[in-house]
């Protein structure tokens, strides 16, 4: 009887029907009987006893696989990537500090006038914070928008052109046209695109925008400086300080830092991935997954704010200048909170939708 | 591991490191199945490397395979056919008559102490089992497949795939049982 029961449960289980009481059952079964223990094993081995061996094998044999794929003319594109860096992009670099007093005088202009476009009507797609949305453009550029975010695009999008404007954070996956190039405009700057996977994070109340490219190249022109672009290759992120920002903790905090070294208004790094299972870490928010990667307080409690829709008040003004860094797969905020109190860098509590943190 | 991310990682980002450990993943177990066809071991690892070099040679198509293991188990199988069908003046193989003699070890995880002899017992046993029938019962052990993904890559239906392997475990159940009543 019971034999006939247990390989009918090992059968759901290995057609991936089974249900957790059925799950139960058949670890209950193999519990009572020895017999039916063993046999259990013989299906499902706890670990390959030959796994190690297995993996040096593999190892010698990757030696051997990976001069072969040199030989077929494969993986070039990296040792092309050591190139010594481009000399224009830091003479850019040193230009836009003078452009900073420029840059604040037009993000005021932008946002003041949200919808340059008053003759055609638009249509905006927002999510509140503490949720995600995903959707199609007309022309087939898929966006996902993360929370507290906003994109707004006109009716006759795809049309003659493609402009989107992003408040907040998104990841675009651009449909290719060379015809109609995508530009978005966010904070202080456009994005032009052709044909490509990128994460924009361009929130008014906080410090940077960053724009990190998966693959396909983006132009980048700040709104005060036409002339100038700078083009991000696949795998670079470009930080762009965000120096108006209506946050008054934000705020706070560049007044206050107004003696100290001044962050660079632009700063092209490497993107980052987790080194645990590689994913792109500007874009985990995407699968769900709350990073901070190295970020102060100040980033970490607006990225916790938007995430949970909360509120945090930060009562120790030092953990501006402490960071931060780790990976949260889908946990609920008393978990985030207590793995940072756990660094005890700090220490919290909390008050229906507010977070004191000192 | 996560192949999905793997995947993400090699067709983006060309990223060599993903690369390097989704050979090393998938490497032994694909040669071992592709050595119960060809049944030479250079030839199952050329095979195995070919099948390897496609992956990296996919770029963004990658992204477009979504089970990446059956994917892999599927095409050395069929490399694997083309193989013997080309070399054939040589030796005649019946493609479904071909038991995965080489495929495994027979060996046990020891959590339950089980004596040398029943496991000899359990490796004669399945050696005696029909050729599909063992070959789903090593697919399924081994390298952990479901069901439907050992009837894709069989391409037989899911409840054949289910007979075979009750008979493989009626079968393991049998020798225990003439194994416990002479020990007693």
């Amino acid at each position: 009887m019971q034999e006939e029961r247990f390989y009918y449960l090992v059968s759901r289980t290995l057609s991936g029907s089974v249900s957790e009481p059925e799950k139960a059952e058949l670890q209950q079964l193999i519990h009572e009987d020895e017999r039916l223990h063993i046999l259990y094993l013989q299906i499902f081995p706890e670990h390959k006893e030959t796994e190690e061996e297995d993996r040096s094998e593999a190892l010698q044999a990757y030696t051997a696989h990976f001069t072969k794929m040199q030989i077929a003319g494969q993986f070039e594109e990296n040792i092309l990537e050591e190139q010594p860096p481009r000399r224009w992009r830091r003479n850019l670099l040193m230009a836009a500090s003078v452009l900073f007093t420029l840059m604040l005088g037009g993000w005021w202009l932008w946002s003041a006038l949200p919808a340059k476009t008053s003759e055609v009507a638009s249509r905006e797609v927002k999510t509140p914070k503490g949720s995600q949305s995903y959707l199609t453009l007309p022309d087939g550029t898929e966006v996902w928008l993360n929370a507290n975010s906003k994109i707004v695009y006109d009716n006759d999008f795809n049309q003659s052109a493609r402009n989107v404007q992003l408040i907040g954070e998104a990841y675009f996956k651009v449909a290719k046209n060379q015809d109609k190039p995508f530009t978005i405009q966010a904070g202080g700057l456009k994005v032009k695109v052709l044909g490509t996977v990128f994460n924009l994070r361009s929130y008014p109340d906080e410090e940077n925008i960053e724009t990190t490219l998966v693959s396909g190249s983006v132009a980048i022109t700040l709104d005060d400086q036409p002339g100038n672009t700078i083009q991000l290759k696949p795998g670079e992120k470009l930080s762009v300080h965000n120096r108006v920002s209506t946050s008054p903790l934000i705020t706070r905090r560049i007044v206050d830092s107004l003696d100290t070294p001044e962050a660079p208004l632009l700063l092209l790094s490497k993107i980052r991935v987790d080194p645990l299972d590689s994913t792109l870490l500007d874009a985990a928010w995407k699968e769900g997954k709350l990073v901070f990667d190295g970020e102060e307080f100040g980033k970490v409690a607006s990225k916790l704010e938007k995430w949970y829709n909360i509120t945090v008040v930060v009562e120790n003004e030092n953990l501006y200048n402490t960071s931060f860094t780790g990976v949260f797969g889908k946990k609920s905020l008393v978990k985030v909170l207590n793995a940072l109190q756990a660094t005890g860098k700090l220490t919290y509590r909390q008050e229906n939708d507010t977070v004191y943190v000192h | 591991m996560d192949i999905t991310l793997l995947q993400e990682q090699i067709a983006i980002f060309r990223n060599e490191g993903a690369y390097k450990q989704l050979f090393l993943h998938f490497y032994k177990g694909l040669v071992r199945f592709t050595d119960t066809y060809v049944r030479q071991n250079e030839v199952a690892e050329e095979i195995v490397s070919d099948a390897m070099l496609k992956v990296w040679t996919m770029k963004e198509g990658l992204l477009g395979v979504h089970n990446l293991k059956v994917y892999l188990f599927t095409a050395v199988k069929n490399a694997a056919i083309n193989y013997l069908v080309k070399n054939r003046n040589y030796t005649t193989w019946d493609i479904d008559n071909i038991a995965p003699e080489t495929f495994v070890s027979y060996l046990t995880p020891e959590q339950v102490t089980i004596s040398r002899e029943l496991k000899h017992d359990f490796a004669t046993a399945i050696r005696a089992l029909p050729p599909k029938c063992q070959m789903v019962y090593k697919l399924v052990r081994e390298e952990s497949f479901t069901y439907k993904e050992v009837a894709t890559i069989m391409e037989i239906s899911e409840n054949t795939v289910d007979r075979h392997l009750n008979i493989a475990m009626r079968r393991l159940a049998d020798v225990f049982k003439s194994y416990r009543s002479s020990t007693r």
